[in-house]
């Protein structure tokens, strides 16, 4: 072999471990997180601020009834790769539990629960409890 | 080792033992000396060039017959001189072959294509003179045009003609003398109708002009020249041809850059490398090293990154696409429905109310129903 096609090759292998270690350490980074407890309604706003346009337009796709969206509450934690936060959203209880890699695992307490990537544009809608109301989890700014 | 700082000696010892860059700090060392010597001879650019590279190629080969006794510059030179001869003795057959064979086939050469022979003045300034000079320089035979050329335009004494040429002493002297005075046997033009001199005056007259004479013994020589007119006519003729050859004289410095005309050697030894001196065989560590370990090495940081970023993106697109199930794991008795947003990146879970609670107040989504 070619000692500078060696040499390429040993530089592609570092610079491939080099960005394995550096993706490593980002999914090690704690996950910030934002639960919002969000309402929805047909009728002009009653109760709560209206959500922010992103929210709204990812909401209205979804298959749900109502034509308008409030927060009622707002959560925003940060999970350790392996840690866990207990929450209770509209009457629900619900922990939320950091996998690694931008995955998180959502247990509704005696309901079910599920594994799901919040990723940057990664957004997570569950019911709960309270009538109308969801729980609306992604990642913070 | 610094190349550009150490001697043709340890150049040479470096090149020796196969140290390519040392030969090729030889090889631009002395490339021109010898690429004017090949000129000299040939007066064909191209020629020159392929030969002086060809004596660079055979001077690798023998690297280990040169033992020292001369410059390493001065070894070089017999050997693109021997090509040179070789060259102009080939040239010549291939002239004499092709017009026999042509009188024979086509009843004349006029009527044939001409044959391809080397045009000496091709490219010279002085096209007359030079005409002259080739002229008479193509009526030779390569080894008196060797021996003319070595001591007209190289400045070499007979000495270093006969060490160099590998003839006797006496045979450059009359090479020379032949050269210088053809008249004789009528070979070169400009001699005209004159006494004919004996070997011993022509080298007398060839000494004096030289000035190899003892100053007493040139004052005598002048004289006899003065009063002789053959010897006056020969030495007239001398000091004209050495002028003319001074003047039309091939020095000059290879028309290739240095790594152009490198790297055709370097080709050419390399391709030849293995018949020479054959390599050992890789051994199974070696070839581990060099090949497995890089390959392995790549291999696996390769399926590392895909692997980490497949579980780590783990996009809704691929997953939709694949149809791999994002939810991994449900509590037994969950009941839940999952709608996908792919565009928006977003996904609904719609848990099935606890029990003991009032489905009526946890109405299923429109389209999930």
């Amino acid at each position: 072999m070619n000692i500078p096609l060696i040499f390429s090759a040993r530089r592609v292998c570092a610079a491939l471990f080099f960005l394995l270690c550096a993706g490593a350490l980002a999914a090690d980074a704690p996950l910030k997180l934002e639960a919002q407890l969000v309402v929805g309604s047909n009728d002009p706003q009653t109760h709560g601020t209206p959500v922010s346009p992103q929210i709204e337009k990812k909401l209205k796709r979804l298959p749900l009834k109502w034509g308008n969206y409030y927060i009622l509450r707002t959560e925003r934690f940060s999970l350790a790769k392996g840690e866990d936060k207990h929450l209770v959203l509209g009457g629900s209880e619900m922990v939320v539990k950091n996998l690694g890699g931008e995955r998180v695992e959502l247990t509704l307490i005696h309901r079910g629960k599920i594994t799901q990537s919040v990723g940057k544009d990664q957004t997570l809608v569950t019911n709960v409890q309270d009538e109308n109301s969801f729980a609306v989890f992604r990642q913070s700014d | 080792m610094n190349h550009s700082s150490a001697d043709d000696e340890a150049l040479v010892k470096a090149a020796r033992q196969g140290d390519l860059a040392a030969f090729e700090e030889l090889v631009f060392r002395h490339r021109d000396s010898l690429y004017a010597r090949a000129l000299s001879l040939t007066h064909h650019e191209q020629d020159a060039v392929d030969l002086s590279q060809e004596a660079w190629v055979k001077g690798w080969q023998r690297l280990a017959q040169f033992q020292g006794e001369s410059r390493f510059a001065t070894w070089m030179t017999r050997i693109v001189i021997n090509l040179c001869l070789d060259h102009l003795r080939r040239q010549k057959r291939h002239r004499t072959d092709s017009i026999e064979q042509l009188e024979e086939e086509g009843g004349g050469v006029e009527r044939q294509m001409p044959v391809v022979t080397v045009n000496p003045t091709a490219g010279l300034e002085r096209a007359e003179l030079r005409k002259k000079i080739d002229a008479a320089l193509g009526q030779l035979t390569p080894e008196h045009r060797t021996v003319l050329v070595l001591h007209e335009f190289e400045d070499m004494d007979y000495k270093a003609i006969a060490k160099t040429v590998g003839c006797s002493l006496g045979t450059v002297h009359g090479d020379v003398a032949a050269v210088l005075c053809p008249a004789e046997d009528g070979r070169a033009a400009g001699v005209g109708q004159r006494r004919i001199m004996n070997p011993e005056e022509q080298l007398k007259v060839q000494a004096l002009l030289d000035g190899e004479l003892p100053e007493r013994e040139a004052r005598e020589t002048l004289s006899w020249t003065q009063r002789d007119s053959a010897a006056a006519g020969l030495l007239a003729e001398l000091k004209n041809t050495r002028q003319a050859l001074a003047q039309s004289g091939p020095r000059g410095s290879l028309p290739e850059s240095r790594e152009f005309f490198w790297s055709k050697i370097e080709r050419e030894i390399q391709r030849l490398e293995p018949r020479l001196t054959p390599r050992p065989k890789a051994s199974l560590a070696a070839v581990l090293r060099r090949w497995v370990l890089p390959a392995a090495a790549v291999g696996l940081v390769i399926a590392g990154v895909a692997a980490y970023f497949h579980g780590r993106t783990a996009p809704v697109e691929a997953l939709m696409d694949a149809g791999a199930p994002v939810v991994e794991t449900m509590l037994a008795d969950a009941d839940a429905t999952i709608y996908r947003d792919v565009r928006e990146g977003t996904t609904l879970v719609w848990f099935s109310p606890a029990a003991g609670s009032d489905p009526a107040r946890n109405p299923k989504p429109n389209a999930v129903n």
